[in-house]
């Protein structure tokens, strides 16, 4: 009897053994590294437009390293058209033998004529952070031209052009470039409406992709407003950025020299409280040390110091004043962070103005934007000069 | 009066962690979007406090008068204080609302692992594999229950603690900004489900029974509720300094999508949801477990003939059936508010009748 209760049991234990349901081996999967987000080129009439995904799925087989390894291309890239991004999807499983893999998605990038049309990205990136396998590190980059074409440059030292792209947005060092922007950080500014800049990206040769700018997005109208290219760039990212800073060029005493930027701290005041003039005073101090001068000036001389100083001064403070204008007169679009600024510090005064700040009466743009600029060269580098003028004459 | 047979076998101690470990059940996973919905920015922590301190009080009354009666089963007390009719009304309410409970939370965790794990096993299968783990575990004895809960707890600590401590690089204190711009009716509706997260006290009421030293209760089971309070006020700025407010308050499970916000360098460290999906699965698994004996345990006092076993075999089939009769998320939600408002009303219910009588009538007198 008791022996008999036992098998019983062994049989019941082996029928809830039987393995897991879900297991999918991993050859059987394919994995999704970065998506291009498109428009169709045909549009039907109906409500939505119909958007073109291509999904580059990675050749495992040709990866030994992101790196390096096979002699084929370590990748596959797949597209289909339709209205939605997930229906895109499981339309390119047609096409593939494997099941696809969105938890190492790494890149997302969204064709200039996609966000350029009111609310079509913020429609596109629900499926980015609804799906459960989407991981919030999602790096989001916009594509000047076709976002799928540029899944398909691939470099010589990368075998993946999805990780040569996720890497050359993590990439600091440079003052045009914007920190990487993760999809996460966009969910709670797309929730609130408020403008955000993206890094804007384009093919420059077969073999190359160029940082072209910083793409600004306006959170009230929800679509892509301008690009903020070369001194403009330099000028929005000295006032909003922390960590990633670059060189500038001075010219002192009709020699160009370089500096490096080595640290940028900003503050953010609010001098009066009347909303249809209102008046800003950024404090931004700078920290720098000297890359590079063609000048033979003594630079352990206190006054060529300060000059090195004044002239840093004058170019920071001409940068930033170019940037200003172009988003206060031409995009209307705050992407530096004074309302969010008015909404945690004056969150009476954000009560009143907050629909009347990018749009209606459009109080971002008639505020008053001043600078105070505070410069430190900390460093001369390691050498004084390389030419000497003086000594030969 | 007869004292009941069974002597004091939990320790100040045990009972402080199992408090603590009750309210760390299914609400924390929730409770940040609840709070964030109705206050601005990071002003949740208020109503955090007073939830916590309201919790803190009805627990002390509730377990001034029970300790007044050491190691009396709560049908014991509740008959002597509110005469036999009542205690029985009482008892098969609680037993109601701890069958619901542990349904309920069979459901819970069967959808959460359904909807992030395996997606394509069938969920009944999960809850009975559940189920049956949870019936082996309160089929053996009390005390094992206990040791099991004590046993966990550092794991379940040390674990809350990286989810909270991990996201700290992408944690912005700005998003806590502006301070104090919620309106009144805000911290109100707000401090309401506050109470509601730390709810979990309730089981001193029917535990003080197996207590060593029932004198020390009430201050163990404040002790337990303000650790869960600290915690939770933690884990709720931690959601809204890395997601933002409306980030929070838009996220079905905000503490579990913390987890997955998490990416640290190094290939295993980067899927830090697994890790924390097994302790989440800990904490339910306790949680349940504690319904489900209270359960036996208030209706082993009713029928005082009854046998432990088949009670259990009468019971399990039916928490299945229940817990598979929801048949979408919304119907899901709506029985979870309504356990939490019924928890709520049958814990004031109780403290009002229980503190009138008790007053009334003294503590215990043999």
């Amino acid at each position: 009897m008791n022996c008999m209760k036992q098998i019983t049991l062994l049989i019941v234990i082996l029928l809830l053994l039987t393995g897991c349901w879900d297991k999918i081996e991993l050859e059987k999967r394919a994995f999704v590294y970065g998506v291009g987000i498109d428009l169709a080129e045909e549009q039907s009439s109906s409500k939505s437009s119909k958007i073109k995904l291509t999904s580059q799925l990675i050749v495992p087989e040709q990866l030994v390293t992101l790196s390096g390894g096979g002699s084929g291309p370590a990748y596959r890239n797949l597209s289909a058209t339709g209205d939605t991004i997930i229906n895109n999807n499981r339309e390119t499983l047609k096409q593939t033998s494997r099941v696809t893999d969105v938890t190492h998605l790494r890149v997302i990038l969204f064709s200039e004529d996609v966000i350029k049309q009111p609310n079509l990205f913020k429609e596109h990136i629900d499926v980015f952070l609804r799906e459960k396998d989407m991981r919030r590190g999602m790096l989001i980059a916009i594509a000047s031209g076709k976002a799928g074409d540029l899944l398909s440059v691939e470099p010589e030292d990368e075998k993946l052009p999805s990780h040569y792209i996720g890497e050359l947005l993590e990439i600091r060092g440079n003052i045009e470039t914007v920190e990487s922007i993760r999809i996460g950080d966009i969910q709670e500014k797309v929730l609130q409406q408020e403008s955000f800049t993206l890094p804007q990206l384009k093919k420059l040769e077969p073999k190359i992709i160029d940082y072209e700018g910083i793409a600004v997005y306006n959170g009230r109208k929800a679509q892509m407003v301008g690009t903020l290219k070369g001194d403009e760039a330099k000028g929005l990212n000295i006032i909003i950025e922390e960590k990633n800073t670059g060189t500038l060029n001075i010219e002192v005493d009709g020699k160009v020299a370089a500096i490096e930027l080595l640290r940028i701290d900003h503050k953010f005041q609010l001098e009066n409280n009347d909303p249809s003039n209102l008046q800003f005073k950024i404090n931004l101090k700078v920290n720098g040390t000297i890359a590079e001068q063609y000048g033979n000036q003594d630079v352990m001389k206190e006054e060529v110091h300060k000059k090195f100083e004044i002239e840093l001064k004058e170019k920071i403070s001409e940068l930033t004043e170019k940037a200003v204008e172009k988003l206060q007169k031409d995009y209307m679009t705050d992407v530096l962070g004074l309302g969010t600024y008015l909404h945690h510090y004056h969150p009476k005064l954000w009560e009143q103005m907050k629909n009347n700040w990018e749009i209606g009466e459009n109080y971002f743009s008639k505020s008053k934007i001043t600078f105070d600029i505070d410069v430190l060269i900390e460093r001369p580098g390691t050498i004084n000069k390389t030419s000497d003028g003086s000594r030969f004459r | 009066m007869k004292p009941t047979l069974t002597h004091g076998f939990i320790s100040d101690r045990d009972i402080m962690i199992t408090v603590t470990t009750n309210i760390i059940g299914i609400t924390t996973l929730t409770f940040p979007r609840i709070i964030a919905e109705d206050t601005s920015a990071a002003d949740g922590w208020v109503p955090i406090l007073i939830g916590g301190c309201i919790a803190c009080f009805l627990a002390w009354l509730i377990a001034k008068i029970a300790s007044s009666f050491p190691n009396q089963s709560f049908f014991n007390f509740t008959s002597y204080l509110l005469s036999k009719p009542i205690a029985v009304i009482i008892s098969v309410l609680f037993i109601l609302h701890f069958i619901l409970v542990s349904s309920y939370q069979v459901r819970e965790v069967s959808v959460l692992a359904h909807q992030y794990l395996f997606d394509k096993t069938p969920i009944q299968v999960i809850s009975l594999s559940f189920l049956l783990v949870v019936v082996y575990g309160v089929a053996g004895s009390r005390a094992g229950i206990f040791r099991l809960i004590v046993l966990f707890y550092p794991t379940v600590i040390v674990g809350l603690l990286l989810l909270t401590l991990l996201p700290i690089g992408l944690f912005k204190l700005e998003n806590l900004l502006p301070i104090f711009q919620t309106d009144f009716e805000g911290y109100l509706r707000a401090s309401y489900s506050g109470v509601h997260v730390f709810l979990g006290f309730s089981i001193i009421l029917f535990y003080i029974e197996v207590v060593k030293e029932p004198k020390n209760t009430p201050k163990m089971a404040i002790k337990g509720i303000l650790i869960a309070v600290i915690f939770s006020l933690f884990l709720f700025l931690v959601c809204v300094g890395t997601f933002g407010n409306a980030t929070t308050s838009n996220l079905f499970f905000p503490s579990f999508d913390l987890s997955r916000a998490v990416e640290i360098p190094g290939g295993f460290f980067e899927r830090f949801d697994v890790i924390v999906f097994v302790i989440w699965t800990m904490i339910l698994f306790t949680t349940t477990l504690i319904s489900f004996d209270l359960v036996i345990l208030l209706m082993m006092m009713l029928f005082k003939k009854a046998n432990k076993m088949k009670l259990i075999y009468f019971l399990s089939p039916l928490v299945f059936l229940l817990s598979s009769l929801p048949v979408n998320y919304i119907e899901l939600t709506t029985i979870g508010r309504f356990l939490s408002n019924s928890m709520l009303f049958l814990i004031i219910l109780i403290t009002i009748l229980l503190g009138i009588t008790y007053k009334v009538k003294g503590g215990n007198q043999n």
